[in-house]
């Protein structure tokens, strides 16, 4: 009735002839018919959507998260950190820590709205700059100043 | 697309060391630092505004904006240049600009809250995903007419799912390092879905009287009349059963499994359909991308779906139950099979 093998859906090797985007076969529009050139939905409303492709990051970027080397891997374990250091907003959801790190990906749930926040150009008296504050900061000691905040 | 994402930050850690390793290199900020100087648009008008704070000292009041909408074309380009992305204004501000803006006291202990629809959202959360500031959604993103949309009466602007869907997808001639970004591409998801799902609560929030809410709260009211009397407490929103995920929705979905159930009897397979991320088009397809398999939910969701569409097919078309009626859900299907006696 049906054949017991592994039904395999190939490779990714389709495009969508509007913005390229890659497809599998398996993904046509109307399924059930098998022609040449098949239709794909998903990425840009069959060419409805024009936006401008984003641009080649820096090869310095593309160094941290491809390469073998200690620091490039050690960028990787802690790439939300990294981002969190660098970035001029916070993140306002609920950061659910119920499940704990253990085998396997572990998880992290955020509940409730999510928004993001940006402080004053400069802090209060007595408090520590965060986020956008830090790049206010004076130059010398700025790499120490951020690792600082951090810890 | 997944709601979680998997992390092992610690922001709350006071250490920063974990298990013994130094979780910041200074080599490696200090180079992130002097790319940002560089290249970033955001960076460089802080820059700006400290110098310009260091030379005119404490008494100086001004207030910084961050722009929220630009006269370029969004459909050809999306990098700010460093003039185009803040002002700088001396004095307070005054409330008859464009409310999105971003606008940033001198000392002032609140945290202003972002709209989700700020061209510069994503870049000033994520700006080592956007080094550059790329722009991210807007309102007012027009759609081009083609073929198949001509003569069709539907919205014009481009919706921020729809700029999110364009986005998440890998092209050949696209080099950039979003998709290959790990657990900061699952950071970036889990925030799109909740950008997409506040801009959708906005709107039906803002539109109740276009949702006929009225009638519905009447017929509520009349529902809960047994219980206590909490009616005339604040203003309630209503969401509609259009809204995925909310409690109409799940109610509709409820009553019409069911009703099927009323109709056909009582289902005589119920099958929970799940995924394994070692299925072989997926290992293969992150393999040649050195990456595993939690570093793109995207493609775990869309290989998912095909296997469930395949499994749905031999189903309904192949009958390979025989003559059935099936409905399905996310995960689950319930099947009913007609017995010929």
């Amino acid at each position: 009735m049906f054949d017991s093998d592994y039904h395999d859906e190939g490779e990714a090797n389709h495009t969508c002839v509007h913005c390229g985007a890659i497809f599998w076969y398996g993904e046509r529009l109307n399924r059930r018919r098998k022609s040449a050139n098949s239709v794909y939905t998903g990425c840009c409303m069959q060419g409805q959507i024009v936006l401008p492709m984003l641009k080649e990051s820096p090869k310095y970027m593309w160094w941290l998260f491809t390469s073998d080397h200690p620091d490039a891997k050690n960028f990787r374990a802690n790439v939300i950190p990294y981002n969190m250091l660098f970035s001029f907003t916070s993140l306002g959801g609920k950061v659910d820590r119920s499940v704990k790190k253990g085998r396997g990906p572990s998880m992290f749930a955020l509940q409730g709205e999510n928004y993001h926040l940006i402080r004053a150009l400069k802090p209060k008296p007595g408090d520590y700059a965060k986020f956008q504050q830090l790049y206010m900061m004076d130059t010398d000691n700025e790499v120490d100043n951020l690792i600082e905040v951090m810890r | 697309m997944s709601f979680v994402i998997i992390q092992n930050c610690s922001k709350g850690n006071n250490s920063g060391m974990e298990g013994g390793k130094q979780k910041f290199k200074k080599e490696t900020v200090s180079a992130l630092l002097k790319m940002l100087d560089k290249i970033n648009p955001h960076v460089a008008n802080f820059r700006i505004a400290r110098d310009r704070f260091n030379i005119v000292k404490e008494e100086a009041n001004f207030h910084m904006r961050i722009i929220s909408n630009r006269e370029t074309d969004d459909r050809v380009y999306n990098l700010p240049s460093v003039a185009e992305v803040v002002a700088l204004i001396p004095g307070d501000f005054d409330d008859n600009l464009d409310k999105r803006d971003i606008v940033l006291q001198m000392k002032s202990g609140k945290l202003r809250r972002i709209h989700e629809c700020h061209v510069s959202y994503l870049a000033l959360q994520y700006p080592l995903l956007f080094p550059k500031g790329e722009d991210g959604y807007k309102l007012g993103i027009k759609k081009t007419p083609t073929k198949t949309s001509k003569g069709k009466k539907k919205q014009e602007d481009v919706s921020m799912r729809q700029w999110f869907d364009y986005r998440l997808q890998e092209r050949k001639d696209e080099k950039h390092i979003l998709l290959c970004s790990k657990r900061l591409l699952q950071q970036f998801i889990v925030d799109a879905f909740t950008m997409i799902e506040s801009n959708r609560l906005r709107f039906i929030k803002k539109n109740q009287t276009k949702l006929r809410s009225t009638n519905k709260q009447a017929v509520q009211d009349a529902s809960d009349a047994g219980g206590n009397d909490l009616s005339n407490k604040g203003k309630s929103v209503i969401i509609p059963p259009s809204f995925s995920g909310g409690p109409a929705y799940m109610q509709q979905n409820y009553l019409d499994a069911m009703g099927t159930c009323k109709h056909f009897g009582f289902p005589d397979l119920f099958i929970t359909f799940t995924c394994n991320p070692k299925w072989p088009e997926i290992t293969r397809f992150v393999k040649e991308r050195k990456l595993n398999a939690e570093d793109r939910p995207d493609i775990i969701c869309r290989i998912y779906k095909m296997k469930l569409d395949n499994l749905m097919d031999d189903i309904t078309k192949n009958h390979i139950f025989g003559k059935t009626k099936s409905g399905t859900t996310l995960f689950h299907i319930f099947i009913h099979i007609f017995h010929e006696f």
